[in-house]
C-alpha cells in the first residue's frame, strides 16, 4: 500500500512558499538542502514540501487542496496578510444542498479552497481534490492505491440530487475516498476540464514497503512508469496515476 | 465584417432539441430538409440550427450560450419540464459584487446558463460564453472579426477587483465585447480550461459581404482555415480563431 508521505509544491522561492502554507496550517517550516518543508508539529497534517522546481502554467490545476477552517470570513482575510490573494467566493446549490468556499491563491499563485470545518479543529487540509474526466474510476483507483475502502456514493444524496432534477453526466460527476480511520486528507475527485502541464505544480509523494511490489501492483491497476531515479539516499520512481497525474513512490 | 448567422448545435435529434430551444427562447422550431432551425417570430433574437452531426464528448464546453429570463426560479423548473436537467445553482461574490445564475442542460446534455438580469421583458441569448486561455486577446480578436468597438474593461470595476484583493492574473481573466446598438448577443470570454473535442457540439456561423477578403482580413488577425466547402446553393469556409474554436463564414 501507499502512504502519503508529503505533497509537493514546485516553486519559485520554496521558503516564501513555505512560510506561507506554514502560517496557514499551524505548521513549522524548515530548510533541508535546497528545499523547504512544513510539519504539523502536532503530527497529525500531511507533512508539504517546497522545492525549487520548474512548473508549467496551468488554468484549472489539476489536483488542489481544500483547507477546512473555524471562519472562512476572518480567514479569508489572514491570507490576505500572509500574501494570498483572492479569486472568488463561490456558493452551489442544488435543490436542499448547499454549499460555500472561497478560492484564493497562494503567493505563487496556486489556487486552493477555504472552507468553513468544525470549530474545535484546527485549521487542516481537508480534501486534496483532482479534477478528473472519470471521477469514480480514478477515486477506486486511489482507493485501491492507499488500502482505502471502496465506498459507494451514499445513495441517499445521490437521490436528493435526482430529486432536484440533476441528471447524467452530474450524477456521476464526483467521488470521495478516505482513509479508514475517520481521519484526513479525503481524496476527493469531480469532473472538470484540467490543464494538462508537463510539469505538475502540485504532485504527492508516497511511502511504500516495498516499492517494486508496489509498482508491479498499481501498473496492473492502471498506472505508468515514468522513470526511476536514484540519489545518494533516496531511490524513488515517478508514475502516472490512469489520468496522468504524477506521483512518486519511494 | 462578419455577421452572426446563426448558432449551431450537432445534434443526435435535431428535432428534439431545436423543440426544447424553441420552448426555452420562444422562438418557432421548424425543420429544413434533415436539419431544424429555431427562429424568432420578432426578427430580434439570433437563429439557432440543429445540424444531424457527430459531436464529441466534452468536460467544458469551449463555447456555451447564457439565456436571460425574467424569472431564472420559474424558469429552471419550467426547463426541467421542458426536458432539461440541472447541474446547479451558482452564486459568486467579489467584493460588493455579487451574481447567481443556474447552470443547466438541454436534452442532449449541452451546457448552458440561466441568468436573470434586471428590467428584462423577454427571454434572450445574453451572452455567447467562450471558455479560453487569454481572455483579452481572443475578445479582441472578435471584436475586430465583427467590426465592434473594442473596449477596455472599465478600470473603475477593475479597481473594485483589486480592493476585494483579486490577484492581478485573475483582473485579466475576463473580456466583453457587444455589438454597438445595444443589442444582444455580447460575445463573453472568460480564463477557463476547456475540453479540446475533434467535432465541437456548438459552433458560430457567419454571414458576409465579401467571404474572400474576410478570410484574408481574419488570418491576419490570428485565424487560420480549415477548409472550404462546395455544395450546389452555397459556398462555405471553416476556419479557426486564435484558441482554435472553429467557425464558419459564407
Amino acid at each position: 500500500m501507499l502512504q502519503l508521505e508529503h505533497i509537493t509544491f514546485s516553486c519559485d522561492d520554496p521558503k516564501r512558499v513555505a512560510e506561507f502554507w506554514s502560517e496557514l496550517l499551524g505548521y513549522a517550516p524548515s530548510e533541508v538542502d535546497s528545499s523547504w518543508i512544513a510539519r504539523d508539529p502536532h503530527c497529525k497534517g500531511t507533512t508539504l514540501l517546497f522545492n525549487r522546481t520548474p512548473k508549467t502554467r496551468t488554468l484549472q490545476l489539476p489536483i488542489h487542496l481544500d483547507i477546512n477552517v473555524a471562519d472562512r470570513e476572518s480567514e479569508v482575510a489572514r491570507v490576505f496578510e500572509l500574501g494570498g490573494k483572492l479569486v472568488e467566493t463561490k456558493s452551489i446549490e442544488i435543490g436542499e444542498i448547499r454549499d460555500t468556499w472561497t478560492i484564493m491563491r497562494d503567493p505563487e499563485g496556486n489556487g486552493f479552497c477555504l472552507e468553513n470545518g468544525p470549530e474545535s479543529e484546527p485549521n487542516h487540509i481537508w480534501n486534496v481534490s483532482f479534477s478528473a474526466a472519470e471521477p469514480r474510476e480514478l477515486g477506486r483507483f486511489w482507493a485501491y492505491a492507499l488500502g482505502w475502502p471502496d465506498e459507494e456514493v451514499d445513495p441517499a444524496i445521490v437521490q436528493r440530487f435526482r430529486d432536484a432534477g440533476v441528471g447524467e453526466p452530474e450524477l456521476s460527476g464526483f467521488h470521495v475516498t478516505k482513509p479508514p480511520n475517520g481521519g484526513w486528507p479525503r481524496f476527493y475527485f469531480q469532473r472538470r476540464e484540467k490543464s494538462r502541464p508537463e510539469s505538475h505544480p502540485i504532485h504527492l509523494d508516497f511511502g511504500t514497503d516495498d516499492r517494486e511490489a508496489e509498482i508491479e501492483r498499481l501498473t496492473a491497476a492502471g498506472a505508468s512508469v515514468v522513470e526511476t531515479k536514484v540519489g545518494r539516499n533516496t531511490k524513488f520512481t515517478i508514475m502516472r496515476d490512469p489520468e496522468g497525474n504524477p506521483f512518486c513512490v519511494g | 465584417m462578419l455577421q452572426l448567422e446563426h448558432i449551431t448545435f450537432s445534434c443526435d435529434e435535431p428535432a428534439r432539441v431545436a423543440e426544447f430551444w424553441g420552448q426555452l427562447l420562444d422562438y418557432e422550431a421548424a425543420a429544413a430538409g434533415t436539419s431544424w432551425f429555431a427562429t424568432d417570430p420578432r426578427g430580434e433574437g439570433t437563429r439557432l440550427l440543429f445540424n444531424r452531426m457527430p459531436k464529441s464528448p466534452t468536460i467544458e464546453l469551449p463555447i456555451h450560450v447564457d439565456v436571460s429570463v425574467p424569472d431564472r426560479e420559474a424558469e429552471v423548473a419550467r426547463v426541467l419540464e421542458l426536458g432539461g436537467h440541472l447541474v446547479e445553482t451558482k452564486s459568486h461574490s467579489l467584493g460588493d459584487l455579487e451574481e447567481t445564475w443556474t447552470v443547466m442542460r438541454d436534452t442532449e446534455g449541452n451546457g448552458f446558463c440561466l441568468q436573470s438580469p434586471p428590467n428584462l421583458a423577454q427571454r434572450q441569448i445574453g451572452n455567447v460564453t467562450f471558455s479560453c486561455a487569454e481572455p483579452r486577446d481572443l475578445g479582441r480578436f472578435w471584436a475586430t472579426a465583427l467590426g465592434w468597438p473594442d473596449e477596455e474593461i472599465d478600470e473603475g470595476f477593475l479597481q473594485q477587483f483589486r480592493d476585494a484583493g483579486v490577484d492581478e492574473r485573475d483582473l485579466t481573466g475576463f473580456y466583453v465585447t457587444r455589438p454597438p446598438n445595444e443589442g444582444r448577443p455580447r460575445f463573453l470570454f472568460q480564463r477557463r480550461e476547456k475540453s479540446r473535442p475533434a467535432s465541437y457540439p456548438i459552433h458560430l456561423d457567419f454571414g458576409t459581404d465579401d467571404r474572400e477578403a474576410e478570410i484574408e482580413r481574419l488570418t491576419a488577425a490570428g485565424a487560420s482555415v480549415v477548409e472550404t466547402k462546395v455544395g450546389t446553393n452555397i459556398t462555405f469556409t471553416i476556419m479557426r480563431d486564435p484558441e482554435g474554436n472553429p467557425f464558419c463564414i459564407g
